[in-house]
């Protein structure tokens, strides 16, 4: 060899046609892990590349077939409910697999764009069964899919995706009502700000789009606001409703998304 | 004074409720939603009974059509249809269907104890499905001789079916109307066109939903009343006909209505409307609509656009006269 690897293609032929099998697989020994990893599945125009010095291969079989399990942590502190109240974005990954798994293959995309290997670190002398990841972003306020796909030494694929909402700047969260269907005698509207209101107005309107409810509530310091509805008055049906949000000097407002509520007496 | 407070609390009895069934407040077919639902004379040729039963009478032509409307930028669907028959010069039957779809509406649990633990993650979704069907009867009185009037009148017979959730509701309603039709020119020659008066009394003694709710709860839907006048006029120079329609309603429903509908050459047509309506004990500019159809061998196509608070009303319709 004249240099560090090489490539060369080999093929194996068993002169007992009893050891034919389509189980039989190709493997190279990697010896961080202290075990051999699948180079090519059957024996068939079999590709292999040549470190210098000792490259040791086995033709065998395996059973694993299990894929690498996959976590995707969010590691802010003002990490609510999907949301991430800050530009900066504290990324984290679990990667486990009993028979080990291949870090050159790992791949995490944001939004479908793929992060390269030097933008999330793994921390040194890791076990390959069991690998963590970090990774910090800056984002601007929307939503975003991260995704991460990671395979075994036994080519078992997993892959395993999150969808996480930035939010930095005064938004309102999430919405609801509770119970829904509301089948008592109230239902609790709620709503959860990124950060503290002046003043939360709560819009309610029947499903042809008539105006039934204008409430105005006043927050305090609460980031969780509530208006109990009495279901009185109402009929059997469903409603639409949303939250505008004031900051400050209601120079600032926001509003929720259009929400849907059944009341069912 | 007993009296007096009697027939206060019947005018007030509708103000203090919501409406139920609201999908009933819709408008079908496109024009109707196009003109704000103020379609009850026989200015247009379409014998939509939805609004007005008299106008299915006097009809020389069977006719179907059916809509779809994306509501509210698309928060909701709605469909219409519709088959008219003359079974006579004099009488008309039809049916009609209206269904309202409400879809993906989240299941949350009850509030928590402890408003910290509180999870805005929906525990799944369930729809919201609205039908009503109509069975229509309407009646042209002609009087002999030189005609300078015709008397129209007719019922919708309705049935609902409303199931949300696991729950299902039931009931059935009578709408009635009337329209009288003057023929101007024959009156005075002074004056031309046509001259609509009608009077709708819609959910006649109230349409009842029975709900197989554990409590089996009940929901009222109370009467509308719906008069108003409208005039058409062809203006064979251009090849046009134009027609307006003002109304006022009362009861479940309040508002004042007007549209506007210009046909040119039995070709295209364009046509707007829209109501001051009470809403929140405030009368105010709603449902600003518009359209446009096409008429081509007995087809008609219409596309009609509205708004509302909650965004805008997209509406298509495909008609066929046989």
């Amino acid at each position: 060899m004249n240099g560090d690897t090489c490539k060369c293609d080999i093929s194996i032929e068993f002169n007992d046609s009893l050891l034919v099998s389509n189980e039989w697989n190709f493997y190279k020994y990697n010896g961080t892990i202290e075990k051999f990893e699948l180079v090519n599945e059957g024996l068939n125009n079999i590709d292999i590349s040549l470190v210098s010095g000792i490259n040791r291969f086995i033709v065998a079989a395996h059973s694993d077939t299990i894929p690498p399990h996959v976590d995707i942590i969010i590691e802010n502190k003002d990490y609510v409910g999907n949301v991430i109240l800050s530009e900066q974005c504290e990324l984290a990954f679990t990667i486990e697999d009993e028979s080990g798994i291949k870090v050159n293959d790992i791949i995490i995309t944001l939004n479908d764009d793929t992060i390269p290997s030097n933008e999330y670190t793994i921390a040194e002398n890791t076990d390959l069964r069991n690998i963590p990841l970090k990774m910090t972003k800056h984002l601007a306020d929307g939503i975003y899919k991260v995704k991460i796909s990671a395979i075994d030494i036994y080519n078992n694929k997993t892959e395993e995706s999150l969808e996480i909402k930035v939010a930095k700047t005064f938004a309102i969260i999430s919405a609801g009502n509770f119970p829904n269907p509301a089948t008592g005698d109230n239902t609790v509207i709620a709503c959860r700000l990124s950060e503290q209101a002046s003043e939360v107005i709560l819009y309610l309107f029947d499903a042809r789009s008539r105006k039934l409810l204008r409430e105005s509530i006043l927050p305090g310091s609460d980031l969780i606001v509530t208006y109990n509805l009495s279901t009185a008055g109402f009929s059997n049906g469903t409603y639409f409703y949303y939250f505008e949000a004031l900051k400050g000097d209601n120079s600032e407002s926001v509003k929720s998304a259009i929400l849907k509520m059944s009341i069912l007496k | 004074m007993i009296k007096k407070i009697i027939i206060l609390l019947i005018l007030i009895l509708p103000l203090l409720m919501n409406s139920t069934e609201v999908f009933l407040d819709y408008f079908p077919m496109a024009i109707g939603e196009g003109t704000a639902g103020n379609i009850n004379t026989s200015m247009i040729e379409t014998p939509l009974f939805f609004y007005n039963p008299a106008i299915n009478s006097g009809k020389i032509k069977s006719f179907i059509a059916y809509e779809h409307k994306f509501l509210l930028n698309n928060l909701t669907h709605y469909n219409s249809v519709i088959i008219t028959i003359p079974v006579a010069k004099t009488f008309g039957i039809g049916l009609g269907y209206i269904n309202q779809n409400i879809d993906n509406i989240p299941i949350f649990p009850e509030f928590p104890n402890n408003i910290d633990s509180i999870d805005f993650t929906p525990q799944g979704y369930f729809s919201d499905n609205a039908h009503a069907v109509y069975l229509n009867l309407a009646y042209t009185f002609i009087p002999e001789g030189y005609r300078l009037f015709e008397l129209s009148g007719g019922i919708n017979i309705k049935y609902i079916i409303h199931q949300i959730h696991t729950n299902t509701g039931m009931g059935s309603g009578i709408d009635a109307g009337m329209n009288a039709l003057f023929y101007l020119e024959r009156i005075n020659f002074k004056y031309k066109g046509m001259l609509n008066y009608f009077l709708v009394l819609k959910d006649i003694g109230s349409t009842i939903i029975k709900w197989d709710t554990p409590n089996e709860y009940r929901d009222d839907r109370k009467y509308t009343a719906i008069t108003g006048m409208g005039y058409s006029i062809n203006i064979d120079a251009i090849m046009t006909k134009l027609g307006v329609e003002i109304n006022a309603a009362y009861g479940n429903e309040k508002k004042i209505g007007f549209s506007l509908n210009c046909t040119y050459n039995k070709l295209v047509g364009i046509y707007g409307g829209i109501n001051y309506r009470n809403e929140m004990n405030i009368y105010k500019i709603s449902d600003p609509a518009g359209g446009i159809s096409l008429y081509s061998n007995g087809f008609e196509v219409y596309y009609s656009l509205s708004y509302q608070e909650l965004g805008f009303n997209h509406s298509v319709s495909l008609g066929y006269s046989l």
